[in-house]
């Protein structure tokens, strides 16, 4: 399988944002919700009536599991967290921590994380998240 | 409540079986599985394949299967959701037949997840451009499967006090299951310091933590109640069946409750509510087991105990032989077999239960209930089964 995200006319705004390093989701201009994955149509409310906006790349560690096998095809070594991360605007989306110890006691639940983008191999520019600078293990 | 249209006991399983062979079977594609299978359970209802009008199936084309089999179907049902597919082809089954579409469902499974896993089947999200491919798969690493089932799973061992020890008993426990069953392909048995010193795959998952990867084929035939009792061997009849979907298969990120699943609480009530029966009721249960604590999550989810104490349940032996709550009798996707997709590997077992001709009987079941997932962390389908009509 091809790991290289492909982008729809939908998505495009989300990986074009994500080249320039910003985190570029929509809300809807009706029920002022954020939601994730990028769509035409506002999940929470079903309106059209959706904006693309710069979110503010802080979130939270909601949760994650430590893999301990290698990613060959992006050229990652293990251990390297898998993770769901709820953004400050609400959406929870799937990501890794960086810059971090990768274990139980550096990765707490809830523990404030912030946006920042990594190249892994050929691959494009991902958006991953790491310790706030306070929080910094 | 609304009403449902279907009352129990309306419809019933008079043909099941699975393939000749399951476990490793190289000779065979998915599809040989399926057709292999679905011959089994035919020759099982004592049909032939012009006896048959509706035919479902599930990650493989139901055209060729119809074709390869000599059916000719005037109805069909091709929703593939994941393990939990064929639960929700025996609730489509009965509406079918209850509305006249068709009056006799053959339901066709084959996996060859162990030797022909690349071939067609199952899964397709790496599909270029799935919202699965664009935002998950990139992230998942090679263990796919325990990286997005492990989501749920470590928040609430930080909210509830669930430890590694506690999950590492639910394989324990159904190996002893699987010792009685000389199909399981795990049949020696196994400790919680056995489990806890299997490889990782992701933390907190283990090998053997994760289920099997084997070869399968099954199926199933569906009718009405009123024809069940023309048949070879004792009818099984459906009490009530729930299903219930939240996302497309890879985003258990996107799932609004991921600890508490809407999903599965949607898919237990309408079953307890459409079967018109309690939890008290129920003899045997059948909880889809991708990983170990897929059975922890369904035990609470379908009511059968209060969020955060179905580690401590299985812990007290409820689940395991002679307990009070016989769950995955066969030995589960973690002993006896595992494709992929492994819900009618549940279902076929919940039927042997009701029929009394399953390896590890549980004394005088009259009622079975299986609940399947569907994707990861996605989709649910709930079956409550009796060897009774009500």
């Amino acid at each position: 399988m091809s790991l290289t995200p492909f982008a729809l006319p939908e998505t495009k705004p989300y990986w074009d944002a994500a080249a320039q390093d910003r985190l570029h989701i929509q809300r809807c201009h009706d029920c002022r919700k954020c939601y994730f994955p990028p769509a035409p149509v506002c999940p929470h409310c079903t309106s059209r009536n959706v904006v693309w906006e710069d979110m503010s790349g802080r979130a939270t560690l909601y949760s994650y599991v430590i893999t301990a096998s290698p990613w060959p095809q992006w050229d990652m070594k293990p251990p390297f967290s898998v993770a769901t991360i709820a953004l400050e605007e609400g959406p929870r989306l799937l990501s890794t921590v960086v810059d971090c110890e990768q274990s139980p006691f550096a990765l707490k639940i809830d523990m404030p994380l912030v946006a920042t983008w990594r190249k892994f191999g050929d691959g494009p520019k991902l958006l991953c998240f790491r310790p706030t600078a306070e929080n910094r293990q | 409540m609304t009403g449902f249209g279907i009352k129990p006991g309306r419809f019933a399983i008079v043909g099941a079986a699975e393939s000749t062979d399951i476990g490793t079977v190289p000779h065979l594609s998915s599809m040989g599985l399926a057709l292999d299978g679905a011959v089994n359970a035919l020759n099982d209802a004592g049909l032939r394949a012009s006896d048959i009008d509706g035919l479902t199936v599930a990650h493989l084309p139901v055209g060729n299967v119809a074709q390869q089999l000599g059916i000719y179907p005037r109805w069909v049902d091709g929703t593939s959701i994941g393990g939990c597919s064929w639960l929700y082809h025996v609730r489509s089954a009965m509406a079918a037949i209850h509305a006249g579409y068709c009056s006799t469902v053959l339901i066709v499974y084959g996996e060859s997840g162990r030797s022909h896993g690349t071939l067609p089947s199952a899964y397709d999200a790496a599909r270029p451009g799935s919202i699965e491919q664009q935002f998950d798969l990139a992230y998942t690493g090679a263990n796919i499967s325990a990286a997005l089932f492990g989501q749920p799973l470590v928040r609430y061992m930080a909210t509830y006090g669930l430890t590694e020890a506690q999950i590492a008993m639910v394989p324990v426990v159904q190996r002893e299951w699987a010792a009685k069953n000389p199909r399981a392909k795990l049949k020696t048995p196994t400790t919680v310091e056995d489990v806890l010193a299997s490889p990782m795959i992701a933390w907190p998952i283990r090998r053997a933590m994760t289920c099997l990867v084997s070869d399968a084929g099954g199926a199933m035939v569906v009718t009405s109640a009123e024809r069940a009792r023309d048949f070879p061997k004792r009818p099984v009849y459906v009490l009530g069946s729930g299903s219930a979907i939240e996302n497309g298969g890879c985003s258990p990120a996107g799932t609004r409750n991921p600890m508490e699943p809407d999903f599965i609480r949607t898919s237990g009530r309408d079953a307890f509510q459409s079967a018109g029966v309690s939890h008290a009721d129920i003899d045997h249960l059948m909880i889809y087991d991708a990983f170990a604590h897929n059975p922890i999550f369904g035990l609470e989810g379908l009511g059968f105990v209060p969020i955060g104490e179905a580690a401590q349940f299985i812990e007290e032996g409820h689940t395991r032989p002679g307990g009070k709550l016989p769950m995955n009798t066969n030995g589960g996707g973690l002993a006896y077999a595992h494709s992929g997709a492994y819900g009618m590997l549940c279902m076929l077992e919940a039927v042997r239960q009701m029929r009394g001709e399953a390896a590890a009987q549980v004394p005088d079941a009259k009622t079975s209930l299986v609940h399947g997932w569907g994707g990861f962390w996605s989709a649910c389908a709930t079956i409550i089964f009796s060897n009774e009509r009500p």
